[in-house]
């Protein structure tokens, strides 16, 4: 996981994303937004799930950005994982890039 | 040929409580259950996550806090690989819930219902119950591929 104090911050999810762990999530892209990011990258190469929770937190993320200029960036995201995002309308929205 | 031999497989049931923390232990389960009945594995990841979602309903709205007991059941049934989760918490009422407009701008979307849809898009069929004796049931099918 790494991430820095800046306009433009990196962030690598890893792992299983179930609706115990979009709180964590919720709670380290809100870190982010107060220290200053503006858009976020998130690194999907990592992650072997995701649930409606963590979409929720996403989309969240997503109106928090646009809200101070910038925006949510999902990098390497798992062709399975990017099925889901087009299956609920969320490729129209966020700058999503293949792994 | 049967797209299924039925009793082929045994039921397999898993109980465990209303917590969170045993999402992963109930996905780890269905996806062994799913594997020894013949799901593909795309087919594993798509039934795993509508059990996962049915699941998180239970904990989240059903249980709501409370303690009680979540038991999920897997077997295979005329050519469907079939997933039973079961609680004894409020009642849920789907129909409740609408189901999100995938096609309205993000911006400006309800964000609610998306466990609800991703059930029903990633089954061959669902279905809601709830009594007070057996409790409330979601009914998760998939398709097995012809031959199993």
């Amino acid at each position: 996981m790494t991430d820095s104090p800046r306009a433009e911050s990196h962030y690598v999810l890893e792992g299983r994303y179930d609706a115990l762990r979009s709180t964590e999530l919720d709670r380290r892209l809100q870190e982010l937004y107060d220290r200053g990011a503006k858009t976020i990258v998130l690194d999907l190469g990592q992650v072997t799930y995701i649930s409606s929770s963590s979409l929720r937190v996403l989309l969240m993320a997503h109106r928090r950005a646009v809200g101070v200029g910038g925006r949510v960036v999902l990098a390497n995201t798992p062709e399975r994982i990017l099925r889901l995002f087009r299956m609920a309308g969320f490729d129209r929205v966020f700058d999503l890039h293949s792994s | 040929m049967e797209r299924s031999q039925v009793g082929a497989m045994e039921p397999f049931e898993l109980c465990v409580s209303s917590d969170l923390t045993q999402l992963a232990r109930i996905s780890e389960f269905v996806a062994q259950s799913a594997r020894q009945a013949g799901v593909s594995e795309a087919g594993v990841f798509e039934i795993q996550m509508a059990t996962d979602e049915a699941c998180t309903n239970s904990i989240e709205h059903a249980y709501s806090g409370h303690t009680g007991e979540v038991r999920v059941c897997c077997w295979v049934e005329e050519g469907d690989f079939v997933v039973r989760v079961t609680d004894f918490g409020r009642r849920f009422d789907p129909n409740q819930v609408p189901l999100p407009d995938t096609s309205a701008p993000l911006e400006s979307r309800d964000i609610g219902g998306l466990g609800l849809f991703f059930m029903r898009e990633l089954t061959d069929h669902v279905e809601f119950s709830s009594d007070a004796v057996q409790g409330n049931r979601v009914i998760l099918r998939k398709h097995l591929p012809l031959g199993r």
